[in-house]
């Protein structure tokens, strides 16, 4: 899959999804430091769920075939 | 995944998508814990659960794309990035490392095989390999680092390069690059596949990579015209496209190569679309975007697209339908048919438009203008009548009595209630009866016997061309000669062809025309 971002942008995302405002289009960044990113402390528990969502639908896919 | 880890991915899931966790169990325990990711279609009730779910995997996809644990390699130079990534403490020192990486270009592991001077008689390519075996590695990169800041490969460097480019051919596994770095200046790089040293054909575009291979296969037209008839024709897919107006060979003319996404045309798009199901704008480029509204799609001048696993999933719950569809419908052959006393439970098909069907005492009913229609009702559940008083209304009551305190195990229905209709089968004399607000009206129409036949006709022998009464009559000899005689004049149209001619708004018409039975009843 490539670049899907052409109607969606990273903060667009993050609001359909968690219905909370990013400042910040690098998901890394995100990643690394959330709470440097967010207006609301409460925020970082979502996108902590999120990325924790993300990390395990990823080890899942490696597991369920084996080969990557 | 251990179990706990299951839970907490379900849990997640559930929280971030808005779904019930005990549904999301139970549909994990259907359908596998992937489906959550894949195939999720009958999961999302709602279109925020769906948006949602959308939202999370375009943005899981783009993080995939720039996961700095297991990044996409796409070019010498994001390759070296990695590379000085794993190299960071070893820069005073020769390190020779090898990256592992799946059909996608994506790194799975990485192994460092040697640190200190590059010499063939350390990279040894059963070091190099060994790894990459275990991996399932599609292919792999090749880096070294010069402390000196030199760049310039050195003989041996040349050899081992060209040793392990030799041996990846032998197992399969391509060498696609082997690149010299350094730790004084990290934009400076040098690429065996660049500058030639390495002559593989292989790209860091796995998309143009495939599009040489194609180009290889024989060196001339003519070879390759030879080849071709002798070749079996590559079946796409093992399952029907979504539009048969667009094929996957248009799609990859029109510069989309996502084996993933199956093409659409405008009009099943926005067919799809209506059903809810996620559907893309496809881009020259290769890339996609979801469509959020009809506006996206009027306005999108390219192709579009269904996500495999969605036009699957859309399938499987058609044939589930289907499925059980020809199941009422055998119930209602077996009751029709049997020559034991019977009875049958009918109730009111589901959906919306029959609420004013529903519950509803006979007199009000008709008072609204509607009538007990067969074709609203479904056999819910038909068993041998035991104990017969030879009372009507007494076995009628009876069995309403037990279709509500005591009713089967079997039974999936609601309990006997207004509007439902008891079907008795006594002596082989059909009678049918409106649960009414006070005891039951029979209903003499409700299945006329000529309807009766061709229903289970319709069921036994799927063909509407024989409704004459008769249950399993074949043709006879000479009919069946005759019709063969004629299809073999006829040039036999295919499906897909068949679909194409047809016009897809016809579809939705076509639903809604009144059945055969329907009409005599009237």
């Amino acid at each position: 899959m490539a670049d899907k971002s052409k109607n969606m942008s990273i903060k667009n995302m993050i609001k359909t999804l968690l219905d909370i405002e990013v400042d910040t289009e690098d998901i890394s960044k995100l990643r690394e430091n959330p709470k440097e990113y967010i207006a609301k402390e409460e925020d970082a528990e979502k996108l902590k769920d999120l990325f924790l969502l993300m990390d395990l639908a990823e080890d899942q896919e490696v597991d369920e075939d084996g080969n990557y | 995944m251990a179990t706990t880890d299951e839970l907490r991915y379900i849990q997640a899931f559930s929280r971030v998508i808005g779904v019930k966790e005990d549904d999301a169990i139970e549909y994990v325990q259907r359908k596998g814990l992937n489906a959550l990711v894949d195939n999720a279609t009958q999961l999302l009730a709602t279109p925020v659960q769906r948006e949602k779910h959308q939202a999370f995997l375009d943005l899981y996809r783009m993080s995939r794309g720039i996961n700095t644990r297991n990044p996409v390699i796409n070019s010498p130079e994001s390759a070296s990035g990695f590379f000085h990534s794993v190299m960071d403490n070893i820069y005073d020192k020769e390190a020779f490392v090898v990256a592992f990486l799946n059909t996608k270009n994506r790194i799975i592991d990485h192994e460092v095989v040697s640190v200190g001077t590059i010499n063939s008689s350390l990279v040894h390519p059963r070091e190099v390999f060994r790894n990459a075996i275990i991996n399932k590695a599609n292919s792999v990169i090749l880096c070294h680092n010069h402390p000196s800041g030199d760049l310039t490969p050195s003989t041996e460097d040349i050899n081992i390069t060209r040793r392990l480019e030799e041996t990846g051919k032998l197992l399969g596994i391509k060498v696609l690059d082997h690149l010299i770095i350094n730790g004084i200046n990290h934009k400076e790089l040098y690429s065996f596949k660049a500058k030639g040293v390495l002559e593989t054909v292989e790209t860091y575009d796995i998309n143009a990579s495939q599009s040489i291979k194609e180009g290889e296969n024989g060196f001339t037209g003519t070879e390759r015209e030879q080849e071709s008839d002798f070749m079996i024709p590559i079946q796409e897919h093992t399952y029907p496209l979504p539009d048969p107006d667009i094929s996957i060979k248009d799609r990859n003319s029109y510069g989309y190569l996502d084996d993933e996404m199956l093409p659409l045309s405008r009009e099943r798009a926005a067919e799809l679309f209506e059903q809810d199901l996620p559907v893309y704008l496809l881009y020259e480029d290769d890339t996609e975007a979801v469509a959020l509204d009809h506006e996206d799609i009027d306005k999108h001048s390219g192709i579009f697209g269904i996500q495999r696993t969605d036009w699957i999933a859309l399938q499987d719950y058609e044939a589930m339908k289907d499925k059980e569809k020809s199941h009422v419908s055998e119930l209602e052959q077996r009751f029709l048919e049997t020559s034991t006393d019977s009875f049958a439970i009918y109730q009111l098909k589901g959906g919306e438009e029959l609420r004013d069907y529903r519950f509803e005492g006979l007199e009000r009913l008709q008072d609204t203008g509607l009538s007990v229609d067969h074709d609203n009702y479904e056999l819910i559940y038909t068993s041998p009548l035991t104990n017969f008083s030879g009372n009507q209304n007494h076995t009628l009551n009876k069995l309403y009595e037990q279709f509500n305190i005591n009713h089967p195990a079997d039974f999936k229905g609601h309990s006997l209630s207004v509007s439902d209709i008891i079907a008795l089968k006594v002596n082989d004399r059909l009678s049918f009866h409106y649960v009414d607000s006070f005891g039951f009206v029979e209903q003499p129409h409700f299945l006329l016997q000529s309807n009766y036949l061709e229903t289970a006709e319709k069921s036994v022998e799927q063909n509407y061309n024989q409704l004459d009464g008769i249950i399993n009559n074949k043709p006879t000899a000479t009919e069946l000669e005759q019709s063969i005689k004629g299809e073999r004049k006829e040039k036999k149209t295919s499906v897909v062809e068949k679909l194409k001619t047809k016009p897809f708004i016809e579809k939705d018409k076509q639903k809604k025309l009144p059945q055969v039975g329907t009409e005599k009843e009237r």
